[in-house]
């Protein structure tokens, strides 16, 4: 028979219950918690930075507190972690978890577990009948280390149930969120290095899940820093002007300046180059070269890429005939293009000069030719 | 301003080629992207290779097109950006001479101050010994080293004065 989430309901003159008034609560927080779990990703949501400060042993060996500052995050179950205060990595716990190797330069995981904690009994209320209990339970967290490698598995920690609430944080291994790594001088027992990340696992963050994402103004916008940052990157998506695609900086009003466009017709513009894109089309380069230069190569291809077969150029060299300053004006000279190729990519170029005013004479000289450079992709790829 | 690109003889500004490009003008370039591993210099009378002056000794600069120096490169040197076209090297005889022992660099006209200059000298299918010189304003100086007898090409780089390639015998 299936199970169904049940919510409290009153009725007039119901004698209610401390289960009943709990049950409100429950319900709301499951609701949030299966919200959280479901349509959204859990992580850091604000603050929780690890910040160091230097410090100095009374012999002069350098070593660093490290703080957390005040912050929340969402674990996977769904639980909201809420640090309101700044707070002190303990080294002393460090120490009793036996988690450092005898390496000074390993890093070792930080993590943040919420764990409801009871309220001290002194703080029960004794009702009539003589009933009582304790009226608070603290959405308390605790600050753990792990071993070095630990925060490889975070991926692996077990969802609740669907129709679960949040984890209450009281079995052995509550979720852990990585707010950061430190590293350990077992000598003097300190800390002595904090970072965010450790080869490639860095903090993570609190993020949407979602197949849809619709505006409500005609505009989407996405931004990898607050709208006031000026010059944070962004993503918009807007109905305005028949319909577009924009990416750029943001300025400190959190409008975007676009570098790219695509529009309703599925124009591309872009304000910088497109580099090393043949994607099946071709890359060209044109202009003057002097004998003995290599003709350039396009931009984004490399020489490389030719050596290794994945790109095939072709040059086309043409001589450029005009006669060079040194020659008089008043002088009737007619160029014969002597030699114009190339060698691989070198240019091979020389100009006879001839004098036509009735004077003997000739000169060759360097010369200079026009080039037309493409580059293709090579079928199949490299050799 | 339209630009095009001027490998120069890094030590003293030397234009020795020069190109254009139209899809990026302005985008910089290494020496080895548009000379290789040398940049090549031929005798225009026989095509032949006279000098390969090595790319570690050159720059690329991007600079204001002067349609001048992409016809006729080597005629000018690079000052403060731009193309200027100092005097050429005169006197008749060759500047560079070469007893077998010892080597002569003889500048005409004279330099107003002391200067030091570059020679490259190549002897076909051997590798190029390029040497600095100091040259007072005497225009007059000599530098001791050894060079096989036979025929090279000299490729002088003096500071004030026009690109100068030329030949000389060893005895």
């Amino acid at each position: 028979m299936a199970e169904y989430i049940k919510r409290p309901s009153f009725f007039e003159g119901q004698v209610v219950s401390a289960a009943d008034l709990n049950g409100t609560v429950d319900h709301t927080r499951g609701a949030l918690a299966r919200h959280q779990r479901y349509q959204h990703l859990w992580g850091i949501a604000e603050g929780l930075a690890l910040v160091p400060s230097d410090r100095q042993t009374a012999a002069g060996e350098t070593y660093v507190d490290v703080a957390v500052n005040e912050g929340m995050a969402v674990d996977g179950t769904g639980r909201h972690i809420v640090v309101a205060d700044q707070l002190q990595l303990s080294s002393d716990l460090f120490d009793q978890l036996n988690v450092a190797i005898a390496d000074m330069d390993a890093w070792y995981p930080v993590f943040l577990q919420g764990r409801d904690r009871q309220e001290d009994s002194s703080q029960a209320i004794v009702g009539s009948c003589g009933m009582g209990g304790l009226s608070r339970v603290s959405e308390a967290f605790e600050i753990s280390f792990g071993r070095q490698g630990d925060e490889l598995d975070l991926e692996q920690q077990t969802v609740p149930e669907i129709d679960a609430g949040p984890s209450a944080g009281l079995t052995s291994t509550p979720w852990r969120i990585l707010l950061g790594f430190v590293q350990w001088d077992a000598s003097i027992k300190k800390f002595i290095a904090v970072d965010e990340s450790y080869e490639g696992v860095r903090r993570r963050y609190v993020g949407v899940k979602a197949d849809q994402v619709q505006a409500v103004g005609g505009r989407v916008v996405v931004r990898a820093e607050e709208e006031t940052v000026q010059g944070g990157a962004a993503l918009e998506i807007t109905s305005e002007d028949d319909g577009a695609l924009r990416f750029g900086p943001q300025n400190s009003s959190g409008d975007l300046t676009p570098v790219m466009t695509v529009d309703a017709d599925g124009n591309l513009t872009v304000t910088g180059k497109i580099v090393g894109a043949l994607a099946g089309g071709v890359q060209v380069e044109s202009g003057l070269v002097s004998d003995g230069m290599l003709v350039p190569l396009p931009v984004g291809i490399t020489q490389k890429q030719v050596d290794d077969g994945e790109v095939v150029l072709q040059i086309h060299v043409t001589p450029h005939l005009q006669a060079p300053a040194r020659f008089d004006p008043a002088e009737k000279w007619m160029a014969l293009p002597y030699e114009c190729r190339v060698s691989g990519r070198r240019v091979l170029c020389r100009t006879r000069w001839f004098r036509t005013d009735g004077v003997v004479g000739s000169e060759d000289l360097p010369g200079v030719c026009d080039y037309v450079m493409m580059a293709f992709p090579a079928d199949g790829g490299g050799s | 301003m339209e630009k095009m690109a001027v490998v120069v003889f890094a030590e003293t500004g030397h234009v020795l080629g020069a190109l254009t490009r139209t899809a990026d003008p302005e985008g910089a370039l290494e020496p080895a992207d548009i000379v290789g591993d040398a940049l090549l210099i031929r005798d225009p009378d026989t095509g032949d290779r006279l000098l390969n002056v090595p790319a570690r000794h050159l720059g690329v600069e991007i600079v204001d097109r002067v349609q001048q120096v992409l016809l006729a490169p080597r005629p000018f040197v690079l000052v403060d950006g731009l193309p200027d076209e100092p005097s050429e090297i005169t006197g008749g005889a060759s500047p560079v001479a070469h007893d077998g022992t010892k080597l002569t660099v003889t500048l005409v006209p004279l330099p107003p101050e002391d200067i030091e200059v570059w020679v490259q000298l190549e002897a076909p299918r051997e590798e190029p010994v390029l040497r600095r010189v100091a040259i007072p304003a005497t225009g007059t100086s000599s530098e001791n080293f050894t060079l096989t007898p036979g025929g090279y090409a000299v490729l002088l780089l003096a500071p004030g004065y026009q690109t100068f390639i030329g030949h000389v015998a060893v005895p």
